[in-house]
C-alpha cells in the first residue's frame, strides 16, 4: 500500500458488477465516504480507527454501476480546504481513472485544478450525503474528478437523485442524466462578474481573458457583467460554514467511536480533554468561531444567513438573463495547499466559495487559464439545478479545445 | 357572580347519596370520549373526578353543541343530574366509577391551550389500562410544573406531604415544643458546604449568607430559656450537583435543653413512627442501634442498610502466618482482611464475572487494589489464587464465613482499614443490587452513634460533624493529633434503608470546652472571634445542656411515598442542574441593580479593562463547545475568535437591505419540506441487531458503551 497517498487501498480494487456505465472505472475517494469495513476518518483524529459500518448510497450506486474503489486518499482534516490532500497526486500517477473529493470550500474544483483534470461540484441535494462525515451540511457536496467533462456526467448520471436516507434532499425524481441526454442544452451566453478584475493581476487578467476569448471561438457569446456584493461571499460562508461544522462536531465524544482520552477521572473532563486531542488547530479555531456566533452572537449567524438570501437573489437576478457566469478557480497568490490557518484557508477559496454558499453547480476546467506553471483553472457556474447545463457547456468547451490540439 | 359557584359539590365527593339529585360540579376537563351526538367527559377537581355526559336525551341542543367545543384542560362548571350507572358501565379506575352525571348546563369558565404533555392519568373505560408513567423530559412537567401539578399523582404527594407537616406540628405540640422561625439573611454558618450570599444594599460591598441550617440560632434559643423549639425550615447549600439534591430543601429542626440522647431516641422513634404511617408503612421499634465502628466493621459505611445480611467477617487472624506473598506483604504493614459470603449465588457469579467485572473493573473503582475471590464447590475452594492459601487457611476460611456449596466469598486486603471497610461495603450494595437480594417494602431503621469526634486533615484534624458536637470526654490534649483522633462524639444519625435521614448530638454548653474544640482545630482566637464571637459570648451566661437533631424533610418524605426522586414531593423544585425551567432563575440581573449594590468592579482595578473579559470568553467557548484548549494553540484561536467578532460586523452591516430591513434567513438553498416514511411500523436499524454500533466504541462492556462516570 502506497501509504502517503492512501488511509486505505484495498489489495484489488473493489468490484461487485462487471457491468454498467461505469464498468471497469477505478474510482478514488476520501475517507470522509463510507465504504464498509474501510477506515474512514475523514482526516481527523476525532475518528481514529473508525470503519464504517455500511457503504454510502453514493458508493452502493457506483458499486452497481460497475465502478471498481481503488482506495482512499489522504485528505485534509474533516475535508476543510485540501492541506495534505493526495488525491491530485493518486489521480495523476494513475492509481484512478475519476475521484470523488467533497466539495464545501471548493475542494473538488481547486484539486483538479492541481491533478489538471476536470472537477465538477453538482447542484446542492443533487447527490446523496448519506453516509458522508460531513462538516457543513447545508454547503458540502460530492464532488467529481476525471479527464473528461464526458466522464464526469456518466458518474453523476450513476450517483444523482432522491435518497430516502438523506431527508435534505429534495424527493422528486430528476431527469436523466448522461453524455447524450445532455449534448446539446449547452447554454449559448456566458457573464463575467466586472469585480474579477479587482482580484488578479494583469498578467492573470490578461490569460482568463484569453481564455474566454477561446470560449467565443467554441460558439460563447461572452459579456461582462455587474454582480454586486461579490466581496462578500465568503464572510456569510464563514460564520454559517463555522456554526454548522461546531454543531457537526458536537457528535465527535468519544463514546460511541473515535478518540478518547485515557486518564479523565469523569464524563466533563473525558469529553474536554478527548475533544482537544481530538482537533488540530486549524478545525479548533475554525469551531471556536462557530461556537462564538452560536453561543455569543447568534444575531451574527442570523445576518449571515439573511446576507446569504440576499447574495442568492442576487445571483439568481443575473441568471435570469446570463445563463453561466465563469470566474477562475484559483487566484494566483495564494497557495490553498499550504493555508495553514482558517484566514489563509478562505482567502485561498475566495474564488470558489460562491457556489456553495449559493449550492449552484460549478465546473472546473483545466488548462486554459495557465499563469506561468500555475493552471489557475477556468470556472463555470449555473443556477441551482442546472448540472446538465453546465456539464453540456464543459463539453463543448472539452471539444474545442480537443479540436486545436488535433488540428 | 357567574364564575363563583354556588352549592358546588366536589367531583371526587359524587356518590350513592346523590342519585337522582341536581349538582353543581366545577374543575378541569381531564378527558373526553365523543360518541357522535353523545359526548363523555372526565371532569377533575382537587378531590378526584367524576364522569359527566351530554347527550341529546336529557341535554339542550345548545349546550350539546357548547360542549362540542370542550378540550382537555377546559376549565367549567356544569351543573347536571346525578345517575347511577347501568350494570357493566362501572368505572374501577375511579373512586366515583358507579356513579355519572347527565349534563343540563355548562358554562366554559376559562379554555386552555393544547397542554406540553398529558395530563390525565385515569382511564374513561374499565379494561383499559390507567396511564402509568409518560414519557415527558422533567425540564418540561418542570417548565409547565403548574400543568404538571393539576396530575392526581402530584396532588396526591401535595397533600401527603402536608399530612406528614401536620402530624409532625401536632406531635411536637404535644410534647411541649414551640415552633420559632429563624432569620434567613444571617452571617455564614460552619457547616463546611458553600453558602447562597445576598448583597447588602444598605452596606455596600457586604453579604448576607443564607442559613445552611439554623445551628448557631437554634443553640441561641437554648440560651434564651425556649427549652423546646422546633421548625420546619428551608436551608440552603451550594455544594456540588447531585442527581437528588437540591440548592434549598426543608428540614425538619429540633433542639432541647436538659436532655439527653436517649430523648432524641425516643421522640424520634415516635415522630418517625407516625410519619411513615402517613404512607401505610409500620416502621418496627425500638431502632436498631449500632456504633459507628460497628457499622464500618460490619458493612463498611456509617449509613449501612440492614434489609439484607452479607455482613463482613474479618479474617485478618486466618492469614497471621500466610505464605500468601500479597496479603502477607499488607499484614506486615499494619493492614486487615475483610470478606463477604455471598450465599448460594456461584451460579450467577461466574469465574469471568467476579475476575473480569468485579476484580479488574468494580472494586478497583471502589478504591481497593484488588479482590480476592473464591467461588465454594463440592471439592472445596475454587479461585485463581486458592493454591497459594494452606489447608488450614482453607478450612478456617469455610469455617470462618459458614461456607456451603454454591457460595461466593470474596475478600479485600489493604493497609488502610478504612479502605477496606469502604471498598467492601460498596461492594457489598452492588452484589445486593445486581442479585436483587434486596427486599422491597421492608423498612429498617437504625440509630447510628459514636462516631468519631475528628477526621485526620491534611494538616491537624476537622469537624466530623460540626465543631459545637459535645465529645464523650472532656480532658483531652488539643494538641495531640493521635488522642484527637479517638475521640468519639456524643452524635448521631437516623439511618433508615441506607439512605441518611437526618442526625443530630449533644452541644457543648461549655466554654472552656469549646475553645480547646477551636483550639484542636487549629483555628486562631481571632477567627474564632470574628466568626462566632456573639455565640461563645452567649455560651458564658449559663447556657443550658441541649441537644437536638434535624431531619431532612424532602428525603424522608420521598421515601415514605416511594416516589422516584426528591422532586416530586416539592411544589415547585429545581431541576438536576439547579436551575427552575419554570422561572429560569437564576438569570442576569440589570447593571443598574448591580451598580445599586456596587457590585459592577467588586474586583477593583485588578484587571485591564476588556482582559478579565477576554480571558473569559476563550474558557467560555472553551466550556460550551467542550474543547479544551492547549497552550500552544491559545493565540491562533484567540486570533480567530478576534476575526469571528469582525465578521460578525460585516455581515451584520451587510444583512440590511436598502431599506435598512434584513433580508429573512436562508439556512438552505434547497425549500425545506416536511418529510414523512412510508408505512405504519417501527423501522428498525439493522445495525442495532448486531453488535455493529459498538464495534468503533473506544471502549465497551456488556452490550454498552463504556464511559467515565458523570461525577467523581
Amino acid at each position: 500500500m502506497d501509504s502517503d497517498l492512501f488511509t486505505h487501498q484495498p489489495a484489488s480494487p473493489l468490484q461487485e458488477t462487471p457491468d454498467g456505465p461505469l464498468a471497469g472505472k477505478e474510482i478514488l475517494i476520501q475517507p470522509d465516504l463510507s465504504v464498509q469495513d474501510w477506515l474512514t476518518d475523514s482526516g481527523c483524529k476525532a475518528l481514529t480507527g473508525f470503519h464504517a459500518v455500511m457503504d454510502a448510497t453514493t458508493v452502493t450506486r457506483l458499486k452497481a454501476a460497475g465502478a471498481c474503489l481503488a482506495g482512499n486518499t489522504r485528505m485534509a482534516e474533516l475535508g476543510l480546504g485540501i492541506n495534505d490532500n493526495t488525491m491530485a497526486r493518486a489521480l495523476c500517477a494513475g492509481h484512478g481513472h475519476l475521484g470523488l473529493v467533497t466539495d464545501l470550500l471548493g475542494e473538488a474544483r481547486m484539486t483538479a485544478c492541481l491533478a489538471g483534470c476536470y472537477g465538477f461540484k453538482p447542484s446542492y441535494g443533487l447527490v446523496s450525503r448519506a453516509g458522508l462525515v460531513g462538516l457543513v451540511p447545508s454547503m458540502e457536496c460530492t464532488g467529481f474528478l476525471a479527464p473528461t467533462p464526458e466522464e464526469i456526467t456518466t458518474a453523476l448520471g450513476v450517483v444523482a437523485g432522491p435518497d430516502e436516507a438523506d431527508y435534505s434532499m429534495s424527493p422528486d425524481p430528476i431527469p436523466t442524466i448522461t453524455p447524450t441526454e445532455i449534448s446539446g442544452h449547452a447554454p449559448n451566453r456566458i457573464g463575467v462578474p466586472r469585480e474579477i478584475r479587482q482580484y488578479l493581476s494583469t498578467s492573470a487578467q490578461n490569460v482568463f481573458f484569453a481564455a474566454l476569448e477561446q470560449a467565443a471561438q467554441a460558439g460563447f457569446d461572452v459579456q461582462e457583467i455587474d454582480l454586486p456584493g461579490f466581496d462578500l461571499f465568503a464572510a456569510a460562508h464563514q460564520v454559517i460554514a463555522s456554526v454548522e461544522a461546531s454543531s457537526s462536531c458536537g457528535k465527535y465524544d468519544g463514546v460511541r467511536y473515535g478518540f478518547r482520552t485515557e486518564d479523565a477521572q469523569n464524563w466533563n473532563e473525558m469529553y474536554l480533554q478527548s475533544r482537544s486531542q481530538s482537533f488540530g488547530c486549524r478545525i479548533k479555531s475554525f469551531l471556536f468561531q462557530g461556537a462564538y456566533f452560536q453561543f455569543e452572537n447568534y444575531a451574527a449567524f442570523e445576518n449571515a444567513c439573511a446576507l446569504r438570501q440576499k447574495l442568492v437573489n442576487q445571483l439568481n437576478h443575473r441568471f435570469e438573463s446570463i445563463p453561466l457566469l465563469a470566474l477562475p478557480t484559483r487566484l494566483p497568490h495564494a497557495d490553498p495547499g499550504r493555508a495553514d490557518t482558517v484566514e489563509e484557508t478562505y482567502a485561498a477559496f475566495g474564488l470558489t466559495l460562491p457556489a456553495n454558499l449559493a449550492g449552484l453547480p460549478a465546473l472546473c476546467i483545466p488548462g486554459m487559464v495557465c499563469e506561468g506553471e500555475t493552471d489557475l483553472g477556468l470556472q463555470l457556474m449555473g443556477p441551482l439545478m442546472t448540472d446538465a447545463q453546465v456539464l453540456a457547456a464543459g463539453q463543448k468547451i472539452y471539444t474545442r479545445i480537443q479540436g486545436d490540439g488535433n488540428k | 357572580m357567574d364564575t363563583i359557584c354556588q352549592d358546588r359539590t366536589m367531583c371526587g365527593h359524587v356518590g350513592a347519596s346523590h342519585i337522582g339529585r341536581q349538582v353543581v360540579l366545577a374543575g378541569w376537563v381531564d378527558a373526553l370520549r365523543d360518541h357522535g351526538e353523545v359526548l363523555f367527559i372526565h371532569l377533575r377537581d382537587q378531590s378526584g373526578i367524576v364522569q359527566v355526559i351530554f347527550s341529546p336525551e336529557f341535554t339542550e341542543k345548545t349546550v350539546c353543541e357548547q360542549a362540542g367545543h370542550l378540550r382537555n384542560e377546559f376549565c367549567v362548571r356544569i351543573n347536571g343530574r346525578v345517575m347511577e350507572r347501568s350494570p357493566g358501565t362501572e368505572n374501577p379506575h375511579i373512586s366515583t366509577g358507579n356513579v355519572e352525571v347527565n349534563a343540563s348546563e355548562l358554562k366554559i369558565l376559562n379554555r386552555s391551550k393544547t397542554p406540553p404533555f398529558p395530563i390525565s392519568e385515569k382511564s374513561m373505560l374499565a379494561g383499559i389500562p390507567v396511564r402509568q408513567d409518560h414519557n415527558v423530559t422533567e425540564d418540561l412537567r418542570l417548565q409547565y410544573r403548574y400543568l404538571d401539578l393539576r396530575r392526581p399523582s402530584m396532588q396526591e404527594n401535595l397533600i401527603k406531604r402536608h399530612a406528614i407537616a401536620r402530624t409532625i406540628r401536632n406531635f411536637l405540640d404535644e410534647n411541649g415544643f414551640i415552633e420559632v422561625e429563624t432569620p434567613m439573611l444571617t452571617r455564614s454558618t460552619p457547616e463546611g458546604a458553600r453558602d447562597y450570599i445576598v448583597p447588602s444594599r444598605h452596606h455596600p460591598r457586604t453579604f448576607y449568607a443564607l442559613p445552611q441550617s439554623p445551628q448557631l440560632f437554634k443553640q441561641l434559643l437554648m440560651v434564651g430559656g425556649v427549652e423546646r423549639y422546633y421548625q420546619i425550615v428551608r436551608c440552603f447549600r451550594d455544594e456540588d450537583l447531585r442527581p437528588n439534591r437540591q440548592p434549598e430543601f426543608t428540614q425538619l429542626d429540633l433542639e432541647a435543653a436538659f436532655i439527653d440522647e436517649e430523648f432524641i431516641y425516643r421522640i424520634f422513634e415516635e415522630l418517625t413512627t407516625q410519619m411513615f404511617a402517613i404512607g401505610g408503612i409500620e416502621l418496627p421499634r425500638p431502632f436498631a442501634r449500632m456504633t459507628w465502628t460497628n457499622a464500618m466493621n460490619t458493612a463498611g459505611s456509617d449509613r449501612p442498610d440492614l434489609r439484607f445480611d452479607m455482613t463482613f467477617m474479618d479474617v485478618t487472624d486466618v492469614f497471621t502466618d500466610t505464605n500468601y506473598a500479597i496479603f502477607k506483604q499488607i499484614l506486615d504493614r499494619g493492614g486487615c482482611i475483610k470478606g463477604i459470603n455471598v450465599k448460594g449465588q456461584s451460579g450467577r457469579l461466574s469465574k469471568n464475572i467476579l475476575q473480569n467485572e468485579y476484580a479488574k473493573e468494580i472494586v478497583p473503582g471502589f478504591g481497593a487494589r484488588g479482590m480476592t475471590w473464591m467461588r465454594v464447590t463440592d471439592a472445596g475452594l475454587e479461585s485463581n489464587i486458592v493454591q497459594f492459601f494452606s489447608k488450614k487457611e482453607q478450612e478456617e476460611i469455610l469455617r470462618r464465613f459458614g461456607a456451603e456449596t454454591n457460595d461466593v466469598i470474596l475478600m479485600i486486603a489493604d493497609p488502610s482499614w478504612h479502605l477496606v471497610c469502604t471498598a467492601l461495603g460498596q461492594l457489598r450494595l452492588h452484589l445486593a443490587r445486581r442479585l436483587d437480594l434486596i427486599p422491597g417494602d421492608v423498612y429498617k431503621p437504625l440509630w447510628v452513634t459514636d462516631f468519631p469526634l475528628f477526621e485526620a486533615a491534611d494538616t491537624g484534624v476537622t469537624s466530623s460533624h460540626h465543631p459545637f458536637t459535645m465529645p464523650d470526654k472532656t480532658d483531652f490534649d488539643p494538641k495531640d493529633t493521635d488522642e484527637l483522633l479517638s475521640l468519639k462524639s456524643r452524635a448521631y444519625d437516623l439511618v433508615v434503608n441506607g439512605e441518611e435521614l437526618g442526625g443530630g448530638s449533644i452541644r457543648i454548653n461549655d466554654r472552656d470546652l469549646q475553645d480547646k474544640i477551636f483550639k484542636a482545630l487549629g483555628l486562631s482566637q481571632a477567627d474564632v472571634g470574628e466568626k462566632f464571637g456573639f455565640f461563645l459570648q452567649a455560651l458564658e451566661y449559663g447556657a443550658p445542656p441541649h441537644g437536638g437533631m434535624a431531619l431532612g424533610l424532602d428525603r424522608v418524605i420521598a421515601m415514605i411515598l416511594s416516589a422516584r426522586s426528591i422532586r416530586e414531593v416539592i411544589a415547585f423544585p429545581k431541576n438536576r442542574s439547579a436551575f427552575c425551567p419554570l422561572t429560569q432563575a437564576p438569570a442576569p440581573v440589570s447593571r443598574e441593580q448591580l451598580a445599586e449594590l456596587e457590585l459592577l468592579d467588586i474586583k477593583g482595578g485588578e484587571a485591564l479593562p476588556g482582559a478579565g473579559r477576554q480571558k473569559d470568553l476563550m474558557a467560555s467557548l472553551s466550556w460550551v463547545s467542550r474543547i479544551g484548549i492547549e497552550e500552544a494553540e491559545r493565540e491562533e484561536i484567540r486570533t480567530a475568535v478576534e476575526q469571528a467578532k469582525i465578521l460578525a460586523e460585516r455581515v451584520k452591516q451587510a444583512a440590511l437591505e436598502n431599506g435598512g430591513k434584513s433580508a429573512e434567513p436562508l439556512f438552505c438553498v434547497l425549500p425545506a419540506a416536511n418529510r414523512f416514511r412510508a408505512g405504519k411500523t417501527a423501522k428498525v436499524c439493522q445495525l442495532s441487531e448486531g453488535n455493529d454500533l459498538l464495534k468503533n466504541a473506544p471502549a465497551v462492556k456488556g452490550g454498552y458503551f463504556k464511559v467515565a462516570s458523570v461525577l467523581e
